[in-house]
């Protein structure tokens, strides 16, 4: 177990080594073929053009301009290089001495570097001390003399007669140095009035400020960078045990947004802003590749010592000149006393000051070679005040912004804040409170409008549902009174029908059964009459609707039988039949007296359709002594 | 005004800012929930009015089916029905007027002296003559239903003869009898041989 832990810990550390080593991988910008570098300062706004190769970006032009205001000035240069070019790139970065550069010692690895808002308010507390000697260069003397109002001289003798005012006391003691100046008439107010100018707009006066920040990197990055560093330090977001040194540089978000402003109102994109102290150690190692360099910068107000290596700017110490001329002593106390011991070439670079006996004088001193920075001349146009040795700085950072130069010999702060994620954005608390409050909106203002129309659209259903309810009433009214109607019919008509039934039934019992006895009661007795013969006797005969019973006698069944074969032929109209007949042997005379040998008794019956076939006429003798038929 | 207002807010300390905005917002939410409040019972009433009379349609109305009607059942087929059956009662008048009214004593009276008479004119000895099932009914107009009208025909009464005569006065009587104003039919007839020649009759008329 201990032996994967081991395991998964160095597999960290290497992922992190890797991931620092991308994080150092800066590769050229595809497609920044060319871009403007501004420079801005006492002397107004300077630009260059550059134009970038495989491995190194050239001058292609320069414009100044001295406008005060920042949008104007920007807009001259522009104009001037519209002049030359047929095009020009969008996007450009400035040098500015608004911007403050420094070496902070952070307790921030740079394998995790933590989230930028973090490591601003970490920088923002480190920084604190490192803006000291800086803000001598906004000093108004300074400005008039960089803007070439006041030379040196002059600046001196008003200095002097305002000590000399001051010493006297009095009213003339509150006399300020741009005014003397104006008294004296080394200047004129409109010169003095556009140096406050410059001086209001360049000069920050927020604490407020946006820092951009550079891991140092060594030769040996990776292996001193975790020396020492136990994988759970290596594992952990913070690093609270070591301290690694950070090349940081500054400038306020105010004035960050002024110059963003004015160069969008031109149309062009700044990129980055990059401290102008120190812009030319980044051209310095485009050239020496020394260990240990040492540059110095003289400043029209101020000395710059930068201390570093061929990949980084270790120190960057900054102090203010003394009045009068540069001596010897003032470079010599800010040069620390191990430099000899370093290097064997230290730099110098000046602008403007002849430094080829300054460069003598100290070489004899510190026993090593001084030498001058020098850029030169360029193959474009150049103002005739304007040395070449000041294209340095310009490029020195355009080498560096585009990847040509190491990257640690500079700083710079991005011109705009680093967007956070979409999904961040989303998720910070004011966000999700105007999230909250919209929605909250919306569903209210939906609810509204939910019940405006729900209200709506029930009204017209009830609308609706009262036609309906009417024209379905009315319609269910005249169905049931239709109904109502057929039914009442339906029993007229039923009852009339029933009573024709009745009537016809009875048409039928009348006509049938009671008018017709009228004639065949009558008929029916003559019919029997007159089917008596000579050997029958009828003593009985009863008539019914239904059948006729006749009882009497014959002196032989064949008598008999003859009245019964005539009987059944006369009582055929009348729609009788002669059934079941009987003949039996008399033993008793008639009521009357008369003996005849045979009683007889027919059962005649109502024929209904056709006569029947059978022939019952004759008269079956019956057995006296048994009685049988 | 509006301006002045502004103006006027933002002159203020952030408390009271927060204050306003506050007692603005709950301004706003009371209103809003007010006014919520208003739609959703106007809401709620309207939507239970159209509920209430859609579920009276369902109940007192339903579905409502086309009645279907037998093409027999109609106003000329009553007509029609109602002249047959005017025939028909004029045929069964033409024939039941002639029976006496049963609620006519009189004429019943009236009827049996008829045949009394009309046996002596003829010969016939009427030994007996009585009424049987005899039922005084209620006037016809009385009668509630049609079929009760028909049945004093069905059920009409009888005189019951007993009479002595020859064959052929009793042929006579019984043909004589269709001769008479009403009707008087011969149902049931025994005739028996009786001493001398002479027959003894036992009829039942239907009057």
């Amino acid at each position: 177990m201990p032996e994967n832990n081991g395991n998964a810990k160095n597999i960290t550390a290497q992922l992190n080594k890797v991931k620092l080593q991308l994080q150092q991988l800066r590769l050229p910008e595809l497609g920044a073929k060319s871009l403007l570098v501004f420079q801005s300062g006492n002397f107004g706004l300077r630009a260059c053009l550059f134009s970038a190769d495989k491995d190194y970006a050239s001058i292609t032009d320069f414009a100044e301009s001295r406008q005060v205001d920042f949008t104007r000035a920007i807009a001259d240069i522009i104009q001037q290089l519209k002049t030359r070019n047929k095009s020009l790139p969008s996007r450009c970065i400035l040098i500015s001495p608004s911007v403050i550069s420094a070496n902070l010692a952070l307790p921030v690895t740079p394998v995790k570097t933590k989230p930028d808002p973090d490591m601003q308010e970490l920088i923002r507390w480190e920084i604190d001390g490192a803006l000291s000697d800086d803000n001598k260069q906004w000093l108004i003397g300074s400005m008039l003399v960089e803007r070439g109002y006041l030379t040196s001289g002059q600046r001196e003798e008003v200095v002097i007669e305002l000590e000399l005012l001051q010493a006297k006391g009095g009213d003339s003691a509150m006399v300020r140095f741009g005014d003397l100046a104006v008294e004296l008439g080394y200047l004129s107010t409109a010169e003095l009035q556009e140096c406050f100018a410059l001086q209001n707009k360049l000069l920050e006066l927020e604490q407020d400020s946006v820092f951009g920040y550079q891991a140092e990197i060594t030769e040996n990055a990776l292996d001193t960078q975790f020396s020492g560093l136990s994988d759970d330090v290596l594992m952990s977001d913070s690093d609270n045990q070591t301290e690694h040194p950070w090349l940081v540089s500054g400038v306020g978000r105010n004035i960050r947004k002024r110059w963003r402003g004015a160069f969008a109102l031109n149309a062009l994109k700044l990129q980055s802003f990059y401290p102008d102290n120190g812009a030319t150690f980044a051209a310095l190692g485009l050239r020496s590749h020394e260990e240990n360099q040492y540059l110095i910068e003289i400043q029209p107000s101020h000395l710059v010592l930068i201390q570093g290596s061929t990949k980084n700017l270790k120190s960057i110490k900054t102090k203010a000149r003394l009045d009068g001329d540069l001596s010897i002593d003032e470079i010599l106390d800010l040069c620390p006393l191990e430099l000899t011991k370093q290097t064997e070439v230290l730099y110098l670079y000046s602008i403007d000051e002849s430094l080829d006996e300054l460069c003598f004088a100290l070489s004899e001193r510190l026993n090593i070679e001084v030498t001058t920075l020098q850029q030169a001349k360029p193959n474009i146009s150049l103002p005739a005040d304007f040395l070449s040795d000041g294209l340095l700085p310009f490029i020195g950072i355009a080498n560096h912004y585009l990847g040509f130069a190491e990257q640690g010999r500079a700083c710079s702060v991005a011109a705009k804040d680093k967007e956070p994620p979409i999904w961040q954005k989303l998720f910070q608390p004011k966000v999700m409170m105007v999230t909250a409050a919209g929605l909250g909106i919306v569903s209210a203002a939906g609810f509204i409008i939910w019940m405006q129309y729900n209200l709506s659209y029930q009204e017209q259903r009830l609308l609706d549902l009262k036609a309906k309810y009417e024209t379905e009433n009315k319609v269910k009214q005249q169905y049931s009174k239709v109904q109502s109607e057929y039914k009442k019919l339906t029993t007229e008509i039923h009852t009339i029908q029933a009573q024709i039934k009745l009537n016809e039934e009875l048409h039928e019992y009348l006509t049938n059964e009671i008018l017709p006895a009228s004639n065949s009661v009558p008929g029916t007795l003559s019919a029997i009459a007159n089917a008596i013969n000579e050997g029958v006797l009828i003593e009985e005969v009863k008539l019914t609707s239904k059948n006729i019973e006749i009882n009497g006698r014959a002196l032989k069944t064949h008598n008999a039988s003859l009245f019964a074969q005539q009987l059944n032929e006369n009582l055929y109209p009348w729609h009788y039949q002669v059934g079941d007949t009987q003949s039996i042997p008399a033993k008793e005379t008639t009521a009357d007296g008369v003996y005849l040998d045979y009683k007889m008794h027919l059962q005649v019956t109502r024929r209904y359709g056709k006569r029947s076939n059978t022939n019952n006429t004759v008269i079956k003798p019956v057995n006296v002594t048994t009685g049988a038929k | 005004m509006v301006a002045g207002i502004s103006q006027k807010f933002k002159r203020l300390a952030a408390k009271e800012k927060q204050q306003i905005v506050i007692l603005a917002v709950c301004v706003v939410v009371s209103i809003y929930t007010f006014f919520a409040a208003m739609l959703w019972e106007e809401m709620f009433n309207v939507e239970k009015l159209a509920n209430r009379k859609e579920n009276r349609i369902e109940s007192r109305i339903g579905k409502i089916v086309e009645p279907k009607f037998n093409n027999a059942i109609s106003d000329k087929n009553l007509a029609i029905l109602t002249e047959k059956l005017t025939d028909s009662n004029q045929q069964i008048s033409e024939i039941t007027e002639r029976f006496i009214p049963l609620n006519d004593a009189d004429r019943l009276q009236q009827l049996k002296l008829n045949i009394s008479a009309l046996a002596e004119d003829i010969g016939l000895v009427i030994k007996h003559l009585e009424v049987q099932d005899i039922k005084f009914q209620a006037k016809e107009e009385e009668l509630a239903e049609f079929s009760d009208l028909h049945k004093k025909y069905y059920e009409r009464p009888f005189l019951y003869i007993q009479a002595e005569s020859r064959f052929f006065a009793l042929v006579n009587f019984i043909e004589a009898l269709k001769e008479l104003k009403n009707i008087a039919v011969v149902k049931e007839i025994q005739v028996t041989r009786g001493e001398h020649g002479a027959l003894i009759i036992n009829m039942k008329v239907l009057v």
